[in-house]
């Protein structure tokens, strides 16, 4: 894919109006490059504004800033032309792009936004995408690369040009993911595990030492059990604490204390029991839906079997239907047809079926019975253990406890003792379930947990200590053996993902490595292009893929003395070295999309170097479409004529007006240019380029003849028009000696049709702009005869350019033959 | 372009990180394929997460839990 720019459309941006701003860079799918050389203050740069504007991603021009109205730089409100709004024109850039492979066009709009918002057309993604460096150079940004840029900011636009900036991205996520794995769990919680240790074996042992740990546990139980075994593994410390624990209470059964001891025990076995899983409080919440189900089960069959009362009588009657067959019923004596079932057979049918409901509502009674008794039990059981609590708590002195328990031990005898069924009592029974478990997890066990038993031994509380120690130490060595099978499976993690990430570190530094190796030798190229004559410094770009910056330096003198180069090259020789890293840039990473703009770039330079800056965009940029505007009248010179037989605009804009922008003249073309912007058929652009063609040779021929025009050649001949050399021209034809006018051009056609034609007669039509044209037919018309008419002023013998001698006032051929074709003129 | 020096190297970089996975990193005797396969998953997308190091070293310290785990059974 390569795609050129086949039109710029320029209006209402900076200095350009509603006038000007276009250019045709395309003959059909040929692109064209051009040169504009306008003086100062003319609008050019505007040019370059508009299309850094239609590029950036941002929406911004560099040399404006992103300031307000009244910022230093004007921002983005200076981009709009003072007058756009007041005509009504909207400020835009557009460009119309044509990929060369395919022959897709794509026509990109983008209207000048002075709000924050604005960000490049999608549509023009595409193009950049494949072309990342930067396509706008400027006299300012020639030192941008090399001297304004940190490192940092080099690597990533060398990164860009690259389009590696995704890649980037992914290498400092690289670096996130490594740091975040060397800082990864287990060894912070390694680190507390074994501050523990520390902290449990009473500063013994300060390391993840197992074996110093189970020695410590062992010789701690040893002081309290004189027969216990060595502690060789974190179980052997469970049977320890076991057994700590059985010594420790036969130490409190002993003393003063034993009696607190079990009624605290009883207290806390007691709100254990009653809160555990299969405790009695459960077993209430359990039994109690399963009761009230039963109820409901047996309401619903008792429903559907009503008159259930007469089962004896049904009995019967049954019996005798079966054994015999009757007129009337047995029970009323009605005959069967008057009964509601109709017949003997419905009336035995209809008993069997209120038979079943019988025995199914028996079945459900039996059910209720047994899960109301189930319910007693339990709620029994619960009176039971609550009765326990009040008494330990009194002998505890918990009286608040006691108090507590005591209600609830009377609101449970009072619900046992009603003989409702559950549906009555749920309310009731809610309340009492809930209110049980509050007050054994809210008051019970704090309370008993708080609870000191004053006259404890002094031996239990050192087994206590010893026991809480052994506890910690256990679960700290089970946790860390877990921790450091952990860290290992991490580190193997870790090392893989580093070998992962150092792979695509080293890729990604070879892959830049050689870029900026061919990036350098080009830039060292046209580095030496310019300043062939100069010692050239050895041009260092050293990337740092690790630390992502990028180094310029060049050798001063000496291999060893690496420099950068703002401290010791000319102003000239940095900003040679920019514009060969943007050049270099451009022809290595923009050559899907080889579009240019140079907007002058040359002000530092002298004559000499300007030549070589002639030849660099001469011969590295063939094949590249270049915008280049400049001031300097010479270098515009030189490019034309170096390129003129190339696929190359030349033109020149004579001056600028607020009210319409930039005047531009197409410069004089070769005559076989002249044939190809007549073919493209655009009146306006082959018309001026003709008439500036007739302006040149007409300003040349007068020159030679000593012709007297209003204006002279030089700094002023912008002003010029083609009326105001015909006249004094063809005056001075008419004073050449003999009858050299009368006989050899006036009775020419061509000369006939050129004289009468608008262009050249301006005064006398009143012609409301004499650079219009009405139409491609007109301009070739012009065109023809106007050739026609040069040949009148070749040599007839040999075709050359005939000469004037001032001094005898005659036209001669240095070939001496006959340089007319009539002999009617006389010298 | 007329010159030979313009060497092929605007690359794009989902393409690189592709051909890397694709061949070097394929190699399952030199690389943990499990951790190619989460540094694939998190870094090789078309659109990266902002936080996509720090997932990617989460899901990292997770396989490194959940293999503990497995081989401690």
């Amino acid at each position: 894919m390569s795609w050129i720019v086949s039109e710029l459309n320029i209006q209402g941006v900076k200095g350009v109006l509603d006038r000007a701003g276009d250019f045709r860079l395309a003959r059909k799918r040929s692109p064209r490059s051009i040169a504009i050389y306008a003086p100062n203050a003319c609008g050019k740069s505007g040019y370059a504004d508009a299309v850094e504007y239609l590029f950036s991603e941002d929406g911004g021009v560099d040399h404006l800033g992103k300031g307000g109205p009244d910022s230093e730089h004007g921002g983005k409100h200076a981009i709009p032309h003072v007058l756009a709004q007041e005509r009504g024109i909207e400020p835009k850039a557009s460009m119309t792009v044509v990929d060369l492979d395919s022959g897709e066009s794509i026509q990109v709009t983008r209207p000048v936004e002075t709000g924050r918002a604005d960000d490049m057309p999608g549509a023009l993604r595409p193009v950049v995408r494949v072309a990342p460096a930067h396509r706008i150079l400027r006299q300012h940004d020639l030192r941008r690369f090399v001297v304004d840029m940190t490192p940092g900011q080099k690597y990533t636009e060398l990164s860009r040009w690259l389009g590696l900036t995704l890649l980037e991205i992914v290498l400092k996520h690289l670096k996130t993911t490594s740091n975040a794995l060397e800082n990864a769990d287990p060894d912070r919680e390694i680190d507390e595990r074994v501050n523990d240790i520390t902290k449990h074996t009473e500063r013994t042992v300060t390391e993840y030492d197992k074996r110093a740990v189970l020695l410590w546990c062992t010789a701690e139980t040893k002081r309290h059990l004189s027969e216990s075994p060595t502690i060789d593994s974190p179980e052997g410390i469970d049977e320890a604490i076991q057994a700590l624990k059985h010594r420790r209470e036969q130490v409190i059964l002993s003393s003063a204390a034993a009696e607190s001891y079990l009624a605290k025990l009883t207290l806390e076995q007691t709100a254990n029991g009653l809160v555990s899983p299969d405790g009695q409080i459960q077993a209430c919440n359990v039994a109690f839906p399963t009761a009230l189900a039963a109820e409901e089960e047996t309401k619903r069959v008792r429903a559907s079997a009503k008159d259930s009362v007469f089962q004896e009588v049904w009995d019967r009657a049954k019996g005798v239907l079966q054994s015999r067959v009757t007129d009337t019923c047995p029970i009323c004596l009605t005959p069967w047809q008057n009964t509601d079932v109709g017949s003997q057979k419905a009336a035995l049918f209809h008993l069997g079926e209120s038979l079943g409901e019988l025995t199914k509502l028996g079945a459900a009674q039996d059910k209720q019975q047994k899960a109301i008794h189930k319910l007693e039990l339990a709620i029994r059981d619960l009176e039971t253990c609550l009765t326990e609590i009040p008494t330990e708590a009194e002998r505890l002195a918990l009286t608040q406890v006691e108090v507590e328990a005591r209600e609830l031990v009377e609101a449970t005898k009072a619900l046992s003792t009603k003989n409702h069924s559950p549906s009555e009592i749920q309310g009731e029974y809610e309340m009492l379930s809930s209110r049980c478990r509050e007050f054994i997890t809210q008051t019970l066990l704090p309370a008993v947990e708080s609870l000191k038993i004053a006259e404890m031994p002094a031996t239990a509380t050192e087994i206590d200590a010893t026991i809480e120690h052994l506890q910690a130490l256990r679960d700290t060595l089970v946790r860390l053996t877990e921790l450091y099978h952990e860290r290992d499976e991490y580190r193997k993690v870790e090392r893989s993902f580093n070998a992962i990430a150092e792979v695509i570190r080293e890729r990604t530094a070879t892959l830049v490595n050689s870029v900026v190796a061919a990036l350098r030798d080009d830039v060292q190229s046209i580095y030496h292009m310019i300043h062939k004559t100069d010692a050239v410094p050895n041009i260092q770009i050293v990337p740092d893929s690790r630390s992502r910056t990028l180094r310029v330096r060049v050798e001063f003198h000496s291999p060893d003395r690496s420099v950068p180069p703002a401290g010791y090259l000319s102003e000239s020789q940095v900003n040679t070295l920019g514009l060969a890293l943007f050049m270099s840039s451009v022809r290595l990473f923009n050559r899907e999309f080889p579009f240019l703009f140079l907007d002058d770039i040359v002000s530092s330079y002298d004559a000499d170097h300007r030549a070589r800056i002639v030849d660099v965009i001469a011969e590295r940029l063939d094949g590249f479409q270049v915008f280049l505007t400049t001031h300097d009248l010479r270098f515009y010179s030189m490019l034309r004529s170096r390129l003129s037989d190339k696929d190359w605009l030349f033109e020149r804009i004579s001056g600028w007006e607020l009210e319409h922008g930039p005047k531009r003249d197409v410069d004089a073309l070769r005559p076989h240019q002249l044939d190809g912007l007549i073919r493209d058929g655009d009146a306006s652009i082959a018309g001026n380029a003709v008439r500036q063609y007739m302006e040149e040779w007409l300003d040349v021929k007068c020159a030679k003849y000593n012709v007297y025009t209003p204006h002279k050649r030089g700094e002023k001949e912008f002003d010029r028009t083609l009326f105001d050399f015909w006249g004094p021209f063809v005056n001075r034809l008419k004073r050449v000696k003999g009858s050299f006018f009368a006989d050899h051009i006036e009775p020419q056609d061509c000369y006939q049709r050129i004289r009468a034609n608008p262009l050249l007669n301006y005064y006398s039509h009143a012609q409301a702009n004499p650079y219009e044209w009405p139409s491609i037919g007109d301009v070739k018309y012009v065109w023809e005869e106007f050739q026609e008419f040069q040949k009148l002023f070749q040599c007839v013998s040999c075709s050359r350019v005939l000469k004037y001698d001032r001094a005898v006032d005659r036209f001669y051929c240095i070939c001496g033959d006959q340089v007319f074709n009539t002999t009617a003129i006389s010298n | 372009m007329t010159e030979s020096s313009s060497t092929e190297v605007t690359v794009s970089a989902s393409k690189f990180l592709q051909s890397l996975f694709q061949e070097e990193l394929r190699d399952q005797t030199k690389h943990d394929p499990e951790v190619v396969s989460l540094v694939k998953q998190h870094l090789c997308q078309g659109s990266l997460h902002t936080r996509a190091g720090a997932r990617l070293a989460d899901a990292l310290i997770q396989l490194g839990k959940a293999r503990a785990k497995e081989s401690g059974r």
